[in-house]
Protein backbone atom coordinates (compact mmCIF):
# COMPACT_ATOMS: atom_id res chain seq x y z
CA UNK A 1 0.00 0.00 0.00
CA UNK A 2 2.90 2.47 -0.07
CA UNK A 3 1.71 3.93 -3.36
CA UNK A 4 -1.63 4.93 -1.91
CA UNK A 5 0.09 6.53 1.01
CA UNK A 6 2.22 8.55 -1.38
CA UNK A 7 -0.87 9.60 -3.27
CA UNK A 8 -2.55 10.67 -0.08
CA UNK A 9 0.48 12.64 0.95
CA UNK A 10 0.74 14.29 -2.40
CA UNK A 11 -2.90 15.26 -2.23
CA UNK A 12 -2.43 16.67 1.23
CA UNK A 13 0.52 18.73 0.07
CA UNK A 14 -1.41 20.07 -2.90
CA UNK A 15 -4.23 21.08 -0.56
CA UNK A 16 -1.89 22.79 1.86
CA UNK A 17 -0.12 24.60 -0.95
CA UNK A 18 -3.37 25.90 -2.29
CA UNK A 19 -4.55 26.89 1.22
CA UNK A 20 -1.38 28.95 1.59
CA UNK A 21 -2.05 30.64 -1.75
CA UNK A 22 -5.66 31.39 -0.77
CA UNK A 23 -4.62 32.90 2.54
CA UNK A 24 -1.84 34.94 0.97
CA UNK A 25 -4.10 36.29 -1.76
CA UNK A 26 -6.70 37.29 0.81
CA UNK A 27 -4.13 39.06 2.98
CA UNK A 28 -2.36 40.74 0.05
CA UNK A 29 -5.69 41.96 -1.28
CA UNK A 30 -7.09 43.31 1.97
CA UNK A 31 -4.02 44.58 3.76
CA UNK A 32 -1.34 44.94 1.15
CA UNK A 33 1.68 42.93 0.16
CA UNK A 34 4.00 44.89 2.41
CA UNK A 35 2.13 44.33 5.67
CA UNK A 36 1.19 40.71 4.97
CA UNK A 37 4.15 38.89 6.52
CA UNK A 38 4.87 35.20 6.07
CA UNK A 39 4.09 34.83 9.77
CA UNK A 40 0.60 36.23 9.28
CA UNK A 41 -0.03 34.10 6.21
CA UNK A 42 1.02 31.07 8.26
CA UNK A 43 -1.26 32.01 11.13
CA UNK A 44 -4.22 32.54 8.80
CA UNK A 45 -3.96 28.98 7.50
CA UNK A 46 -3.01 27.42 10.81
CA UNK A 47 0.57 26.55 9.84
CA UNK A 48 4.01 27.43 11.16
CA UNK A 49 6.35 29.78 9.28
CA UNK A 50 8.61 26.79 8.63
CA UNK A 51 5.76 24.92 6.95
CA UNK A 52 5.25 27.82 4.56
CA UNK A 53 8.94 27.77 3.65
CA UNK A 54 8.62 24.10 2.79
CA UNK A 55 6.39 25.14 -0.10
CA UNK A 56 7.69 28.58 -1.01
CA UNK A 57 11.11 30.11 -0.81
CA UNK A 58 9.86 33.60 0.03
CA UNK A 59 6.88 35.93 0.10
CA UNK A 60 7.96 37.15 -3.33
CA UNK A 61 7.68 33.58 -4.63
CA UNK A 62 4.16 33.31 -3.20
CA UNK A 63 3.28 36.46 -5.12
CA UNK A 64 4.79 35.27 -8.39
CA UNK A 65 3.04 31.90 -7.99
CA UNK A 66 -0.27 33.68 -7.42
CA UNK A 67 0.26 35.72 -10.55
CA UNK A 68 1.09 32.63 -12.56
CA UNK A 69 -1.66 30.39 -11.22
CA UNK A 70 -4.44 32.70 -10.14
CA UNK A 71 -4.53 35.18 -12.97
CA UNK A 72 -6.05 33.43 -15.87
CA UNK A 73 -6.21 35.52 -19.01
CA UNK A 74 -6.40 32.72 -21.53
CA UNK A 75 -10.18 32.47 -21.16
CA UNK A 76 -10.55 36.19 -21.75
CA UNK A 77 -8.39 36.01 -24.84
CA UNK A 78 -10.34 33.02 -26.13
CA UNK A 79 -13.58 34.96 -25.76
CA UNK A 80 -12.02 37.83 -27.64
CA UNK A 81 -10.87 35.65 -30.49
CA UNK A 82 -14.48 34.49 -30.81
CA UNK A 83 -15.73 38.00 -31.55
CA UNK A 84 -13.13 39.27 -34.01
CA UNK A 85 -15.38 38.52 -36.96
CA UNK A 86 -18.19 40.69 -35.67
CA UNK A 87 -19.00 42.82 -38.72
CA UNK A 88 -20.36 45.82 -36.82
CA UNK A 89 -17.40 47.81 -35.47
CA UNK A 90 -19.13 49.60 -32.56
CA UNK A 91 -20.60 46.28 -31.46
CA UNK A 92 -17.15 44.72 -31.68
CA UNK A 93 -15.55 47.41 -29.49
CA UNK A 94 -18.40 47.12 -27.05
CA UNK A 95 -18.09 43.36 -26.79
CA UNK A 96 -14.35 43.56 -26.47
CA UNK A 97 -14.84 45.89 -23.50
CA UNK A 98 -17.42 43.55 -22.02
CA UNK A 99 -15.03 40.59 -22.26
CA UNK A 100 -12.20 42.56 -20.77
CA UNK A 101 -14.35 43.57 -17.78
CA UNK A 102 -15.47 39.97 -17.29
CA UNK A 103 -11.86 38.83 -17.35
CA UNK A 104 -10.96 41.49 -14.79
CA UNK A 105 -13.86 40.42 -12.59
CA UNK A 106 -12.76 36.78 -12.67
CA UNK A 107 -9.30 37.78 -11.48
CA UNK A 108 -10.30 40.71 -9.30
CA UNK A 109 -8.26 39.95 -6.20
CA UNK A 110 -4.93 39.29 -7.85
CA UNK A 111 -5.44 42.29 -10.13
CA UNK A 112 -6.03 44.50 -7.10
CA UNK A 113 -2.81 43.25 -5.55
CA UNK A 114 -0.76 43.70 -8.70
CA UNK A 115 -2.19 47.16 -9.46
CA UNK A 116 -1.64 48.43 -5.96
CA UNK A 117 1.93 47.17 -5.78
CA UNK A 118 2.52 48.52 -9.25
CA UNK A 119 1.48 51.97 -8.01
CA UNK A 120 4.02 51.61 -5.23
CA UNK A 121 6.68 50.75 -7.81
CA UNK A 122 7.08 47.10 -6.82
CA UNK A 123 9.24 45.86 -9.69
CA UNK A 124 7.69 42.43 -10.30
CA UNK A 125 4.17 43.85 -10.05
CA UNK A 126 5.00 46.60 -12.52
CA UNK A 127 6.45 44.21 -15.04
CA UNK A 128 3.50 41.85 -14.79
CA UNK A 129 0.92 44.56 -15.08
CA UNK A 130 2.74 46.04 -18.09
CA UNK A 131 2.89 42.72 -19.87
CA UNK A 132 -0.84 42.05 -19.24
CA UNK A 133 -1.71 45.49 -20.47
CA UNK A 134 0.41 44.87 -23.55
CA UNK A 135 -1.38 41.59 -24.23
CA UNK A 136 -4.80 43.26 -24.19
CA UNK A 137 -3.55 46.23 -26.15
CA UNK A 138 -2.12 43.99 -28.88
CA UNK A 139 -5.33 42.00 -29.01
CA UNK A 140 -7.30 45.21 -29.46
CA UNK A 141 -4.96 46.66 -32.06
CA UNK A 142 -5.00 43.45 -34.08
CA UNK A 143 -8.73 43.77 -34.45
CA UNK A 144 -9.03 47.53 -34.73
CA UNK A 145 -6.23 48.20 -37.20
CA UNK A 146 -8.06 46.17 -39.81
CA UNK A 147 -10.97 48.57 -39.67
CA UNK A 148 -9.71 51.93 -38.52
CA UNK A 149 -6.89 54.26 -39.48
CA UNK A 150 -3.84 53.34 -37.43
CA UNK A 151 -3.93 56.38 -35.16
CA UNK A 152 -7.62 56.07 -34.43
CA UNK A 153 -7.17 52.38 -33.63
CA UNK A 154 -4.49 53.26 -31.07
CA UNK A 155 -6.72 55.95 -29.58
CA UNK A 156 -9.73 53.65 -29.24
CA UNK A 157 -7.59 50.88 -27.73
CA UNK A 158 -6.09 53.23 -25.16
CA UNK A 159 -9.50 54.64 -24.28
CA UNK A 160 -11.00 51.22 -23.78
CA UNK A 161 -8.11 50.16 -21.53
CA UNK A 162 -8.36 53.36 -19.49
CA UNK A 163 -12.12 53.18 -19.13
CA UNK A 164 -11.96 49.58 -17.92
CA UNK A 165 -9.36 50.66 -15.37
CA UNK A 166 -11.52 53.60 -14.28
CA UNK A 167 -14.48 51.26 -13.87
CA UNK A 168 -12.33 48.83 -11.92
CA UNK A 169 -11.59 51.39 -9.22
CA UNK A 170 -15.01 53.02 -9.33
CA UNK A 171 -16.63 50.02 -7.64
CA UNK A 172 -15.46 51.36 -4.25
CA UNK A 173 -17.98 54.15 -4.77
CA UNK A 174 -20.82 51.66 -4.84
CA UNK A 175 -19.57 49.87 -1.79
CA UNK A 176 -19.30 46.60 -3.63
CA UNK A 177 -16.62 44.58 -5.33
CA UNK A 178 -15.87 45.07 -9.00
CA UNK A 179 -17.15 41.54 -9.65
CA UNK A 180 -20.51 42.48 -8.12
CA UNK A 181 -20.55 45.69 -10.07
CA UNK A 182 -19.99 43.91 -13.37
CA UNK A 183 -22.57 41.23 -12.59
CA UNK A 184 -25.38 42.94 -10.68
CA UNK A 185 -27.99 44.14 -13.15
CA UNK A 186 -28.43 47.60 -11.59
CA UNK A 187 -24.71 48.40 -11.84
CA UNK A 188 -24.09 46.38 -14.99
CA UNK A 189 -26.46 48.59 -16.94
CA UNK A 190 -24.53 51.66 -15.95
CA UNK A 191 -21.17 50.09 -16.72
CA UNK A 192 -22.32 49.16 -20.18
CA UNK A 193 -23.90 52.54 -20.79
CA UNK A 194 -20.49 54.08 -20.17
CA UNK A 195 -18.77 51.90 -22.72
CA UNK A 196 -21.44 52.61 -25.29
CA UNK A 197 -21.34 56.29 -24.47
CA UNK A 198 -17.58 56.53 -24.81
CA UNK A 199 -17.60 54.86 -28.18
CA UNK A 200 -20.59 56.62 -29.70
CA UNK A 201 -21.95 54.43 -32.45
CA UNK A 202 -22.20 57.14 -35.09
CA UNK A 203 -18.68 58.33 -34.43
CA UNK A 204 -17.05 54.94 -34.73
CA UNK A 205 -18.96 54.26 -37.95
CA UNK A 206 -17.85 57.57 -39.38
CA UNK A 207 -14.23 56.82 -38.44
CA UNK A 208 -14.45 53.42 -40.05
CA UNK A 209 -15.86 54.91 -43.24
CA UNK A 210 -13.07 57.51 -43.26
CA UNK A 211 -10.46 54.81 -43.03
CA UNK A 212 -11.69 52.91 -46.05
CA UNK B 1 6.76 91.72 24.49
CA UNK B 2 4.41 90.97 21.66
CA UNK B 3 7.12 90.57 19.05
CA UNK B 4 8.75 87.32 20.19
CA UNK B 5 5.35 85.65 20.34
CA UNK B 6 4.63 86.63 16.75
CA UNK B 7 7.99 85.39 15.61
CA UNK B 8 7.61 82.07 17.33
CA UNK B 9 4.19 81.51 15.82
CA UNK B 10 5.58 82.25 12.37
CA UNK B 11 8.44 79.84 12.98
CA UNK B 12 5.93 77.26 14.02
CA UNK B 13 3.97 77.56 10.82
CA UNK B 14 7.15 77.48 8.76
CA UNK B 15 8.17 74.17 10.25
CA UNK B 16 4.63 72.88 9.85
CA UNK B 17 4.88 73.71 6.14
CA UNK B 18 8.23 71.98 5.94
CA UNK B 19 6.78 68.89 7.59
CA UNK B 20 3.87 68.87 5.16
CA UNK B 21 6.14 69.24 2.14
CA UNK B 22 8.39 66.41 3.32
CA UNK B 23 5.43 64.17 4.12
CA UNK B 24 3.89 64.79 0.71
CA UNK B 25 7.09 63.85 -1.01
CA UNK B 26 7.60 60.69 1.04
CA UNK B 27 3.96 59.56 0.98
CA UNK B 28 3.90 60.11 -2.76
CA UNK B 29 7.10 58.18 -3.33
CA UNK B 30 6.90 55.33 -0.81
CA UNK B 31 3.22 55.33 0.11
CA UNK B 32 1.55 56.31 3.35
CA UNK B 33 1.91 52.93 5.06
CA UNK B 34 5.61 52.57 4.42
CA UNK B 35 6.53 56.09 5.50
CA UNK B 36 7.32 56.53 9.17
CA UNK B 37 7.09 59.64 11.29
CA UNK B 38 10.83 59.32 11.87
CA UNK B 39 11.54 59.51 8.12
CA UNK B 40 9.42 62.64 7.83
CA UNK B 41 11.29 64.22 10.74
CA UNK B 42 14.66 63.30 9.25
CA UNK B 43 13.72 64.67 5.84
CA UNK B 44 13.04 68.12 7.29
CA UNK B 45 15.83 68.05 9.84
CA UNK B 46 13.60 67.95 12.89
CA UNK B 47 13.26 65.55 15.78
CA UNK B 48 10.27 63.23 16.11
CA UNK B 49 9.20 65.27 19.11
CA UNK B 50 9.29 68.49 17.10
CA UNK B 51 7.07 66.92 14.43
CA UNK B 52 4.66 65.67 17.07
CA UNK B 53 4.50 69.19 18.47
CA UNK B 54 2.86 70.34 15.22
CA UNK B 55 0.85 67.25 14.34
CA UNK B 56 -0.40 64.68 16.79
CA UNK B 57 0.19 61.75 14.46
CA UNK B 58 1.16 60.65 10.96
CA UNK B 59 -2.56 60.44 10.30
CA UNK B 60 -3.01 64.10 11.17
CA UNK B 61 -0.25 65.04 8.72
CA UNK B 62 -2.02 63.09 5.99
CA UNK B 63 -5.32 64.81 6.69
CA UNK B 64 -3.66 68.22 6.62
CA UNK B 65 -2.45 67.43 3.11
CA UNK B 66 -5.94 66.92 1.71
CA UNK B 67 -6.41 70.38 0.25
CA UNK B 68 -8.22 70.43 -3.08
CA UNK B 69 -6.45 72.18 -5.97
CA UNK B 70 -8.28 75.15 -7.39
CA UNK B 71 -10.23 74.40 -10.55
CA UNK B 72 -10.34 77.14 -13.18
CA UNK B 73 -13.84 78.39 -13.93
CA UNK B 74 -15.10 76.90 -17.16
CA UNK B 75 -16.26 79.53 -19.62
CA UNK B 76 -17.61 78.21 -22.89
CA UNK B 77 -19.29 79.72 -25.96
CA UNK B 78 -23.08 79.56 -25.82
CA UNK B 79 -23.24 77.42 -28.94
CA UNK B 80 -22.03 73.84 -28.66
CA UNK B 81 -18.37 73.58 -29.51
CA UNK B 82 -17.00 70.09 -28.92
CA UNK B 83 -13.38 71.17 -29.34
CA UNK B 84 -13.72 74.00 -26.82
CA UNK B 85 -15.48 71.68 -24.41
CA UNK B 86 -12.75 69.03 -24.67
CA UNK B 87 -10.11 71.69 -24.07
CA UNK B 88 -11.99 72.89 -20.99
CA UNK B 89 -12.15 69.34 -19.61
CA UNK B 90 -8.44 68.89 -20.14
CA UNK B 91 -7.73 72.29 -18.52
CA UNK B 92 -9.66 71.11 -15.48
CA UNK B 93 -7.64 67.91 -15.50
CA UNK B 94 -4.39 69.84 -15.55
CA UNK B 95 -5.35 71.86 -12.49
CA UNK B 96 -3.87 68.80 -10.74
CA UNK B 97 -0.47 69.73 -12.13
CA UNK B 98 1.86 70.14 -9.16
CA UNK B 99 -0.48 67.92 -7.13
CA UNK B 100 0.18 64.57 -8.79
CA UNK B 101 1.64 63.19 -5.58
CA UNK B 102 -1.74 63.84 -3.99
CA UNK B 103 -3.44 62.03 -6.86
CA UNK B 104 -1.14 59.04 -6.37
CA UNK B 105 -2.03 59.04 -2.68
CA UNK B 106 -5.75 59.03 -3.45
CA UNK B 107 -5.20 56.15 -5.87
CA UNK B 108 -3.22 53.98 -3.46
CA UNK B 109 -4.87 54.80 -0.15
CA UNK B 110 -8.38 55.53 -1.42
CA UNK B 111 -9.00 53.28 -4.40
CA UNK B 112 -6.92 50.36 -3.20
CA UNK B 113 -6.76 50.50 0.59
CA UNK B 114 -10.24 52.04 0.78
CA UNK B 115 -9.17 54.54 3.39
CA UNK B 116 -12.40 56.47 4.14
CA UNK B 117 -10.73 59.89 4.43
CA UNK B 118 -8.92 59.46 1.11
CA UNK B 119 -12.01 58.08 -0.60
CA UNK B 120 -14.08 60.99 0.70
CA UNK B 121 -11.49 63.45 -0.53
CA UNK B 122 -11.24 61.77 -3.94
CA UNK B 123 -15.02 61.73 -4.19
CA UNK B 124 -15.31 65.43 -3.40
CA UNK B 125 -12.67 66.27 -6.03
CA UNK B 126 -14.58 64.24 -8.57
CA UNK B 127 -17.88 65.90 -7.71
CA UNK B 128 -16.52 69.41 -7.97
CA UNK B 129 -14.88 68.40 -11.26
CA UNK B 130 -18.22 67.26 -12.69
CA UNK B 131 -19.99 70.31 -11.31
CA UNK B 132 -17.84 72.46 -13.57
CA UNK B 133 -18.94 70.51 -16.65
CA UNK B 134 -22.57 69.75 -15.94
CA UNK B 135 -24.23 73.12 -16.69
CA UNK B 136 -22.84 73.10 -20.24
CA UNK B 137 -23.73 69.45 -20.77
CA UNK B 138 -27.22 69.92 -19.36
CA UNK B 139 -27.82 72.78 -21.72
CA UNK B 140 -26.83 70.91 -24.88
CA UNK B 141 -27.60 67.30 -23.92
CA UNK B 142 -30.44 67.46 -21.40
CA UNK B 143 -31.19 63.74 -21.43
CA UNK B 144 -27.61 62.53 -21.56
CA UNK B 145 -25.60 64.96 -19.45
CA UNK B 146 -25.01 62.80 -16.36
CA UNK B 147 -23.92 59.88 -18.44
CA UNK B 148 -21.50 61.89 -20.55
CA UNK B 149 -19.98 63.46 -17.48
CA UNK B 150 -19.72 60.09 -15.80
CA UNK B 151 -18.02 58.54 -18.83
CA UNK B 152 -15.50 61.38 -18.95
CA UNK B 153 -14.60 61.21 -15.25
CA UNK B 154 -14.36 57.42 -15.37
CA UNK B 155 -12.05 57.65 -18.34
CA UNK B 156 -9.87 60.31 -16.71
CA UNK B 157 -9.54 58.34 -13.48
CA UNK B 158 -8.65 55.24 -15.44
CA UNK B 159 -6.15 57.22 -17.49
CA UNK B 160 -4.49 58.52 -14.31
CA UNK B 161 -4.34 55.06 -12.81
CA UNK B 162 -3.03 53.49 -16.00
CA UNK B 163 -0.30 56.07 -16.49
CA UNK B 164 0.73 56.10 -12.83
CA UNK B 165 1.37 52.36 -13.11
CA UNK B 166 2.84 52.47 -16.58
CA UNK B 167 5.17 55.44 -16.15
CA UNK B 168 6.12 55.07 -12.50
CA UNK B 169 8.73 57.70 -11.63
CA UNK B 170 8.44 59.32 -15.09
CA UNK B 171 4.77 60.15 -14.60
CA UNK B 172 5.16 63.84 -13.73
CA UNK B 173 7.39 64.49 -16.70
CA UNK B 174 5.36 62.60 -19.32
CA UNK B 175 2.00 63.87 -18.15
CA UNK B 176 3.03 67.48 -18.72
CA UNK B 177 4.16 66.90 -22.32
CA UNK B 178 2.10 68.68 -24.97
CA UNK B 179 1.57 65.28 -26.69
CA UNK B 180 -0.13 63.91 -23.59
CA UNK B 181 -2.40 66.91 -23.47
CA UNK B 182 -3.28 66.56 -27.14
CA UNK B 183 -3.97 62.85 -26.65
CA UNK B 184 -6.35 63.60 -23.78
CA UNK B 185 -8.18 66.20 -25.84
CA UNK B 186 -8.68 63.70 -28.65
CA UNK B 187 -9.97 61.09 -26.19
CA UNK B 188 -12.44 63.48 -24.57
CA UNK B 189 -13.65 64.73 -27.96
CA UNK B 190 -14.25 61.14 -28.94
CA UNK B 191 -16.66 60.68 -26.03
CA UNK B 192 -18.77 63.69 -26.92
CA UNK B 193 -21.74 63.32 -29.22
CA UNK B 194 -20.96 65.07 -32.53
CA UNK B 195 -24.10 67.18 -32.55
CA UNK B 196 -26.03 68.77 -29.67
CA UNK B 197 -29.41 67.36 -28.70
CA UNK B 198 -31.07 70.76 -28.85
CA UNK B 199 -30.48 72.86 -31.95
CA UNK B 200 -28.20 75.83 -31.38
CA UNK B 201 -29.88 79.04 -30.34
CA UNK B 202 -33.07 77.55 -28.93
CA UNK B 203 -32.16 78.18 -25.31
Amino acid sequence: MPIMQDDAREQRETDTRSRILDAALQLFATEGYESATVKRIARLCGLTDAAIYYYFESKQEILSTLIEERWNISRGLQQVSAIVDEPDLPELVYRFGENMLDAMARNEQIIRVVMRESLSNHELARQVRQSRRETWNEGLLNVLEKRLPRETAALVADMLLCISMGLFVSSVRYNCSFTEMVRQPKHRERVHAIIRRAFGLERLRAQEAAGQ
Amino acid sequence: MAQPAVRSSRQRSESADRILAAARELFGRDGYQRTTLKQIAERCGLTDAAVLYHFRSKREILEALLVPPEYPTVVLPSEWDAGAFARAVVDLFYSFEGHWDLVRLIAVEGWFYEDPAMLGFGGSLERSFSTQLLPTLEKHFPSDSTEISYAITTFLQGFLLDRLMLLGPDFDEVISLPETRAHLERCVSFMLPPVPETPAGTT
